[in-house]
């Protein structure tokens, strides 16, 4: 018994040594799966592209010695409209050749951070210190976003998308032969 | 006799170099031991959001394709027998995309309508990829190692847009989109009292 033991257990850690050594790299990506496809009815009307400029700092504790400054900058595209499933037949009063519509209060349709806008500007990092990883700059682009989120009500992107709803349906409305065209939005 | 007479030196200024310790930490003079482990959340600072364009437009987005992915980035395999002396480079990102399809209504114009006292004839361009959204929000760094830059990144979730857009399309965005834009137009120019309304897609 004790022979055995000696001879089959060098043997069995020596395959977990082993196998620990081989790299998993998975042939097919774990998660390729659809999760919903949704149908929409938006007229998006126009598209605000802001600039914002990320600054991070790690010196603020004395007992990790050097810094690392990094400046980052993107581009977030703010697309506004109109549902055009929410107008209903109460919405519209059409008498011969004029039509009044109540149209829905313009919206904020989606924020769009393209991948390719994202610049990294400036970094430092003294030589005791680590490189900042893509989880961190990632991190960072998340503020960005939260940001873009939060003053995105600052822009006058909704009433300029009132605006130009009201221009396009006018024109659609007037090219399919009304004269009187009365548009005007729910608040 | 000795030992005892060391011991009652050491363990009181022991004793004393511990409360020190503690009342340094609780001050925040001093880092706990965790602290020194645990990393450091570096200072964000955005600045005021800067308006770049106002871009003026007409899209009808029809549909919207929610899908999740995983790109990754990995170098060749170092020759090293053992795990901890590797030098492989590797970057996994799980992209959580949304794939918009629509009309690009921009093209409409007096030739585009065909319209009679009841019926109402339209004719709008095919539908197509509006946006592919892979927010920072919506990304998730799975696997990272060693040091990649942010071209890197951009480099992957581009990659990433593109097999978002292709799977949207073969599981049938723009047929559904298509199918959807003739239903809202139809359904708008009925309402305003067309009772005939052909929607056709060129």
């Amino acid at each position: 018994m004790k022979k055995i033991s000696r001879n089959v257990l060098p043997l069995i850690a020596l395959m977990f040594l082993l196998h620990a050594c081989v790299e998993k790299v998975p042939e097919e990506n774990p998660i390729n799966k659809v999760l919903k496809i949704k149908e929409l009815s938006d007229l998006a009307t126009v598209e605000y592209t802001v600039t914002k400029i990320i600054k991070a700092t790690d010196d603020s504790t004395w007992y990790k010695i050097g810094d690392r400054k990094i400046l980052m900058s993107c581009d977030a595209k703010i697309k506004a409209g109109v549902s055009l499933s929410e107008i209903t037949d109460k919405d519209i009063v059409v008498n011969a050749t004029s039509v009044s519509l109540q149209l829905p209060a313009a919206k904020i349709l989606y924020i769009n951070i393209p991948p390719a806008s994202v610049v990294e500007q400036y970094a430092e990092i003294d030589l005791l210190r680590a490189e900042y990883t893509i989880a961190e700059k990632n991190a960072f682009l998340q503020v960005a976003e939260k940001d873009v989120n939060n003053t995105v009500k600052e822009l006058d992107i909704l009433a300029t998308a009132e605006k130009n709803t009201k221009t396009i349906i006018e024109s659609w409305l007037s090219i399919a032969g009304f004269k009187n065209i009365a548009i005007s939005f729910k608040k | 006799m000795f030992l005892k007479k060391i011991i009652k030196i050491i363990i009181p200024v022991i004793i004393l170099a511990a409360i020190t310790y503690a009342v340094l930490i609780y001050t925040g003079i001093f880092p706990s031991p965790f602290a020194l482990i645990k990393p450091h959340k570096p200072k964000v600072e955005i600045s005021a959001t800067i308006l770049k364009e106002v871009k003026n437009m007409s899209q009808l987005l029809t549909v919207c394709h929610y899908d999740e992915i995983t790109v990754d980035s990995i170098e060749a395999k170092s020759g090293s027998l053992l795990k901890i002396f590797s030098t492989q480079r590797k970057l996994v990102l799980i992209v959580k995309g949304k794939t918009y399809a629509g009309f690009d209504l921009s093209q409409i114009n007096e030739k585009s309508f065909l319209a009679t006292d009841s019926s109402v004839q339209l004719t709008i361009s095919k539908p197509k990829i509006i946006d592919v959204i892979v927010n920072p929000s919506t990304v998730e760094t799975f696997i990272e190692k060693g040091t990649w830059s942010v071209y890197a990144r951009t480099a992957l979730l581009q990659e990433a847009q593109t097999t978002l857009t292709n799977r949207a399309i073969s599981s049938g965005i723009l047929a559904r989109s298509e199918k959807e834009g003739v239903k809202v137009f139809t359904q708008f120019f009925k309402s305003i009292g067309f009772k005939n309304v052909s929607v056709l897609v060129q």
